[in-house]
């Protein structure tokens, strides 16, 4: 199995971030995809850049699609906003023919044409639904069984389902039935499903953490060993943005250190803490790494 | 004795609706599932979508189209997938933005965010300052990042022209 990736503007950039990309690599590697970064790969055109022009922002999303069939291959990305400009390309080439043209025409000016034959997939749900909880399990060589976690499924990667077409609950479980399946614990607990307020990080930093404050408390309140994402700006809220919460709100005690989907998967496959970047995080992951490496040192090693 | 209903339309609710994605705005009947379900509602006095969709309905076009509420809007579609009658505040407020951006009327802070992915060919560019390229390095990440940011240049001229 071969897939193009679109890393998109966040992972391969924010120091707490970079972990999530070195992560995705080695899972991906380790259970044998092949894969080809997007040569010169540009900015996907998210959601303010649909409002200016929705014609030129689907080309620019478009031209990443393009370079992907030109190799002949299907598209992967771990960043759930790429995600989102990706499938919205297809779905107005199918309901819109008349745009198909209309986003040629721009993609013209690159020399690049784009016929919609490229399926664009969420680096979770690929893991999922390609490789199989069946896979995974058998790859694994720690278990994960000594930690419980919050597993966040953050919005921008199952909504608006028509669109996105994953799964879509109020309770969505997928995620939830992988890591369970190597051993982890997921807990349920309120807040788990709402939005982090990271759209608006940038832009309307006091919305942005006063959603993030109750976020942060409703995992503080749930008890949890981390916080599992698989949004960069979800991650980008909840470990870079944790520092500042506290600080704003005067809670003492805040401490959860947030971990990327496959950087958990990573850690169960035999990677250290340093090869796939938990150093960098803002917050320290030491205590749920340790919580790992001692429970597997416990007999809980499997091979 | 004849029944009297009240339909709530204007000009500015038949505009939007005859934009691409704009029709179901006449569905909308004003219960209220979108703001109950709106993270930035509950703490924003200002962010209601009800409101703000009500504000259409009634033709408040100049009030909407220069407020930043339709820019408050996170997209994260949860009223969409509960609302009944199948309406999108997210898209709703897309096309109002689009409208707004056409007209001149695009709130500062927004505007310069849109500069800046126009001029660096990405979002956040600036946040390349944020780690050093060691530790990319240190996990055998390619240092060079290959941004393009040429296709990006020249469509400048189209988003900035609102073609």
């Amino acid at each position: 199995m071969k897939m193009a990736m679109a890393w998109g503007c966040l992972v391969p950039t924010r120091r707490s971030l970079i972990g999530y990309e070195a992560a995705t690599r080695k899972v991906l590697n380790h259970l044998g995809v092949e894969t080809v970064d997007i040569p010169n790969e540009t900015c996907c055109a998210p959601f303010w850049m649909q409002s200016l022009d929705f014609t030129t922002s689907l080309a620019m999303a478009a031209r990443n699609l393009a370079k992907a069939e030109e190799m002949g291959l299907d598209l992967l990305t771990p960043c759930s906003g790429c995600f989102h400009s990706y499938m919205r390309v297809n779905h107005t080439y199918e309901n819109h023919p008349e745009m198909r043209e209309k986003v040629n025409d721009i993609l013209a000016k690159a020399d690049l044409r784009y016929d919609g034959n490229v399926e664009s997939r969420h680096v979770v749900d690929f893991l999922y639904k390609d490789i199989g909880v069946n896979a995974i399990k058998e790859s694994m060589k720690i278990d994960l069984g000594e930690i419980e976690i919050g597993l966040r499924y953050g919005c921008h990667m199952l909504k608006p389902s028509d669109l996105l077409n994953i799964e879509y609950s109020e309770r969505p479980r997928f995620g939830d039935e992988l890591l369970e399946a190597v051993g982890v614990r997921c807990k349920e607990y309120t807040g788990r499903y709402r939005c982090c307020g990271g759209l608006l990080r940038g832009t309307q930093d006091d919305v942005a953490d006063y959603i993030l404050h109750d976020r942060l408390m409703d995992a503080k309140n749930a008890n949890l060993d981390g916080l599992v994402t698989v949004c960069s700006l979800c991650h980008i809220q909840h470990d870079m943005g944790q520092k500042s919460i506290k600080r704003k709100f005067g809670i003492e005690d805040l401490e959860i250190p947030v971990l990327h989907f496959p950087q958990l998967l990573a850690l169960g496959f035999g990677y250290s803490a340093e090869e796939i970047g938990l150093n960098l995080h803002t917050v320290k992951t030491d205590g749920i790494v340790a919580k790992i490496i001692a429970g597997a040192s416990k007999g809980g090693v499997k091979k | 004795m004849k029944r009297e209903y009240h339909i709530p339309t204007s000009s500015f609710t038949e505009e939007i609706a005859a934009l691409s994605g704009g029709e179901v705005i006449e569905k909308c009947i004003q219960c209220g599932i979108c703001t109950a379900s709106c993270e930035v509602a509950r703490v924003s006095e200002r962010y209601h979508p009800r409101r703000l969709i009500q504000k259409i309905l009634i033709g408040k076009r100049k009030e909407v189209l220069e407020s930043d509420l339709p820019w408050l809007c996170m997209t994260c579609r949860l009223c969409e997938e509960r609302c009944q009658e199948g309406v999108s505040p997210a898209d709703i407020f897309q096309l109002v933005r689009a409208l707004a951006a056409k007209e001149g009327f695009v709130p500062k802070v927004f505007a310069n965010a849109v500069d800046l992915v126009l001029r660096d060919g990405w979002l956040l560019a600036a946040s390349y300052s944020d780690f050093i390229e060691d530790e990319r390095e240190g996990m055998g990440l390619d240092v060079d990042l290959h941004w393009d940011d040429t296709f990006v240049q020249r469509l400048k001229a189209m988003f900035l022209g609102g073609a």
